[in-house]
């Protein structure tokens, strides 16, 4: 379990990672969605304890990452596949961060025939593709076979297969009861990974709920309707599957029927309409509307 | 990568019985990123060679005694006799100089290459409380640029003395003087090393760490020297002989104006253990 507390980090006047409390829990695939800039990779350095807070703590399981006896044993952490000396071999690397806490040889060339190192072993970092390089931080994250995993961007450079790899490694670590939080800027890619997402924009968390409520959400087929008499044809419409939503005085987000069942039953009523608008959303197009103010880097035109 | 893998590869469960983090574990550790990486090797052997290749050539070119003592004037043979063994100790430690700066270069190496890299980070995942893996760094070059240095002096002299002997030229290799000036240098490169190291923590580039020990190693005695000799105050001659390059020309046997040899001794800690706490305490601080 991850805790965050009023986790803040500023850099300069700039506000990177903004008050965020959220509570990740074991035994689940939690994923940290947010366009480039959010603040999820200072958010994870800070658990991590490479960045300091300006505010709050972080937590892993009560206790700061420091303060860990065995720390690669609690948390593994891919947070930049190239946090690796160029000059060094993948197995030199392994070999060298398994050397500071007693894990043994065959632990190393375990985690390598995991993550399909295999046949490049022996050769030095600096020629790594990205993909190879996110398979290497995988490996390394995997040495003492930790409780916890902090994946910032772990799809980031894979081939297909290696997405749907890194895919199936997280749900598989999930369902032994270890905590795992990833991170990625891509909608769709945490849809088929995690049970919980938690959305961060601009350094302030947007949403945090399970993948399913999200997506219910995020897939809702509402009508907006402006009118007059919002009371009475809330009333009007009320029922077992619907859902009424008061946007604005007159405007009204309806769920759970057809534009054209609510403009009959207005019609019945005598309730004047000024607007019927069938909405649907999309996974990304609800992801861009929660997180649209809070892109950081924004391109003007739009293709 | 087309290395097919399964996910459902054997993980264990969470929390096996691996080992604890240890300081002597990352030390374990930080003796294998040092000898993994290509740079040490070279910079080791071309400190050695450098030496050794330049005491050979200083020993080689020094004349014949009975040469030298035929050309000064009558007054000055006493001068050349009483200084004698000194020479000695020039060849030997001619190269010593060319050495602390490849040392130097190694010592910055070996933390800015972590920081320019993003190495850092992992190291600092693998061991969060970040100290143990700075003093681990130091202790393990430490040893590495003492024992380069010990061999390197040692074999400079081994190489210097026979040559000057069979030139008529006074010089003991198995004196006390010549095997304290032997460990003085083996110390001195040693202490390059952590002072180095210092200063590329202080600075996080390679490029600014190597000027900065460069700077301090070469340009500070020569601009003290300039000075003095320019305005001809005393006091920046005598602040001169405080300089970590002047202070381990002494531990290596050449004598550094009047300083008696712990001075030498304690000014060279001085440097690296500044060094040391600056760079130690800056890495603790600042984010990685």
């Amino acid at each position: 379990m991850i805790q965050l507390d009023h986790l803040t980090k500023r850099f300069g006047a700039k506000t990177a990672v903004d008050d965020i409390t959220v509570t990740i829990q074991p035994g689940k695939v939690t994923g940290f969605l947010g366009p480039n800039g959010a603040g999820k990779s200072t958010t994870m350095r800070m658990i991590m304890g490479l960045d300091r807070p300006t505010r709050g703590q972080a937590l892993i399981n009560g206790k700061r990452y420091a303060e860990f006896r065995s720390p690669l044993t609690e948390v593994g952490a891919l947070l930049d596949a190239k946090a690796i000396h160029t000059g060094r071999t993948a197995y030199a690397h392994l070999l060298s961060l398994a050397a500071t806490h007693g894990i043994p040889k065959s632990r190393v060339h375990e985690v390598i025939g995991m993550t399909g190192l295999e046949s490049v072993a022996s050769k030095r970092v600096g020629g790594f593709s990205l993909g190879m390089g996110q398979r290497l931080g995988i490996a390394a994250a995997m040495l003492g076979d930790p409780a916890t995993l902090i994946l910032d961007e772990p799809v980031n450079g894979l081939d297909p297969e290696g997405v749907l790899w890194v895919r199936q490694f997280a749900r598989h670590l999930a369902s032994q009861g270890r905590t795992i939080f990833l991170s990625s800027h891509l909608m769709s890619e945490m849809a088929q990974t995690a049970d919980h997402i938690v959305v961060l924009g601009r350094g302030r968390v947007l949403a945090d709920a399970p993948v399913d409520s999200i997506l219910a959400a995020a897939t809702r087929h509402a009508v907006r309707v402006r009118t007059p008499q919002p009371e009475q044809l809330a009333r009007a419409v009320a029922g077992a599957d619907v859902a009424v939503t008061g946007v604005e005085a007159q405007l009204l987000e309806i769920t759970g029927l057809t534009a054209a069942q609510i403009g009959e039953t207005a019609a019945r009523d005598g309730i004047v309409l000024h607007e019927l608008t069938p909405i649907s959303a999309s996974l990304e197009e609800a992801y861009l509307e929660l997180t649209q103010d809070d892109v950081e880097y924004r391109t003007e035109v739009s293709r | 990568m087309s290395t097919a893998t399964s996910p459902t590869t054997p993980v264990g469960h969470p929390h096996t019985s691996l080992g604890r983090l240890s300081f002597p574990r990352v030390i374990r550790s930080e003796w294998i990123k040092l000898r993994t990486l290509r740079s040490t090797f070279w910079t080791l052997i071309s400190a050695v060679v450098l030496v050794v290749g330049i005491a050979a050539l200083v020993a080689v070119a020094i004349p014949e005694k009975s040469l030298l003592v035929d050309r000064v004037p009558e007054g000055q043979r006493a001068a050349i006799e009483a200084q004698s063994a000194a020479f000695a100790t020039t060849a030997a430690t001619a190269g010593l100089t060319f050495a602390s700066l490849v040392i130097a270069v190694l010592g910055v190496l070996v933390i800015s290459g972590e920081f320019s890299t993003g190495q850092i980070r992992s190291s600092f995942t693998a061991v969060p409380r970040r100290f143990p893996v700075f003093a681990a760094k130091t202790l393990v070059l430490f040893v590495v640029a003492f024992l380069a240095g010990l061999v390197s002096s040692a074999a400079s002299w081994a190489v210097a003395v026979p040559i000057l002997n069979g030139k008529g030229y006074e010089g003991d290799l198995l004196s006390s003087d010549t095997l304290w000036a032997i460990l003085g240098a083996g110390a001195y490169l040693g202490l390059v090393a952590v002072f180095a190291l210092g200063v590329g923590a202080i600075l996080k580039s390679t490029a600014g760490g190597i000027a900065g020990a460069l700077g301090v190693l070469l340009v500070l005695p020569i601009i003290a020297n300039l000075v003095s000799g320019l305005t001809r105050t005393q006091w920046v001659a005598d602040a001169g002989h405080y300089l970590i390059s002047n202070a381990g020309q002494g531990l290596a046997g050449v004598g550094n104006g009047d300083l008696e040899p712990w001075a030498n001794v304690v000014t060279v800690l001085v440097w690296a253990a500044v060094a040391f706490i600056a760079g130690s305490v800056l890495l603790q601080r600042r984010d990685a």
